[in-house]
């Protein structure tokens, strides 16, 4: 059976274990700077009936100065990347332009969004 | 006497291997497609004294193909498998969903490797059947 609550908790969990404090699938549970795991679409079905999960991660930092803004969102990249997730096939997997408005938030939240792509398996899930 | 009632079925979960019975390579979780596919090659019909005509002969070939997310090269994977055997005879399997079974043997061509950078890249497989596959039933 194809579970993406499993699969998306255990990507929460290896983003933690990278190093990065706020990490939920939830954006309630998030405060910046966080990442927001947020699951997308299933695809790539494949013989054996495993799939694809896409996933995009957002990570949002507080509303300081742009430039700050923008070297802790390339530090927040950078650990994301150094999981070797692979990149889902969208047209451009990391879009530099995501702001995000959290729920606890008056205003949008500069952020990086990074599409990636998880496996889908009786085993991992 | 009745026949039973067809059914029309989604591809998957099936099963594709190919090699010796013993030590089958399984790489049903890398294939995102698979097919068999028939083609003949038919020499012209020929037109007979009384005006009737004689029908061509048709040769049948068929052939094994899908597509595959390409793995880590490990051994004994299916890139690694389609190297070093390539040009080989191997007995190959596709169950489409359950069920019945086409088997056969296929010459094996290596899959191409790479793509782009940071993507899952897939290879496309296109093993020729030697002679014509058969459909067997339940494998077990």
């Amino acid at each position: 059976m194809i579970n993406v609550a499993a699969a998306c908790t255990a990507l929460v969990a290896r983003i933690k274990a990278a190093g990065f404090d706020s990490v939920s699938v939830d954006p309630e549970e998030l405060n910046p700077s966080c990442v927001w795991v947020q699951p997308r679409g299933i695809t790539d079905v494949r013989l054996n009936g495993d799939a694809t999960l896409e996933v995009w991660l957002y990570a949002i930092v507080p509303n300081v100065d742009t430039l700050h803004a923008m070297t802790l969102l390339d530090d927040a990249l950078a650990g994301l990347l150094s999981l070797d997730l692979p990149f889902a096939d969208v047209a451009t997997p990391v879009d530099l332009a995501a702001a995000v408005l959290l729920p606890n938030n008056s205003a949008a939240l500069p952020a990086y969004r990074l599409a990636v792509d998880l496996e889908l398996s009786e085993e991992t899930s | 006497m009745t026949s039973p009632t067809p059914t029309v079925r989604k591809l998957g979960p099936g099963v594709l291997t190919v090699g010796s019975a013993g030590s089958p390579v399984d790489f049903s979780n890398r294939c995102k497609a698979a097919r068999v596919t028939w083609g003949v090659d038919t020499s012209d019909d020929t037109p007979m004294l009384d005006g009737s005509t004689s029908a061509g002969d048709r040769t049948y070939t068929a052939t094994l193909e899908a597509t595959l997310e390409q793995d880590d090269l490990y051994p004994g994977g299916i890139i690694d498998y389609s190297w070093a055997h390539k040009g080989t005879e191997q007995p190959a399997t596709f169950t489409p969903y359950g069920g019945r079974s086409i088997t056969g043997t296929v010459v094996v061509d290596p899959l191409d490797v790479g793509g782009d950078v940071g993507s899952k890249n897939t290879s496309d497989l296109k093993w020729a059947f030697v002679g014509e596959p058969e459909l067997v039933d339940d494998l077990g």
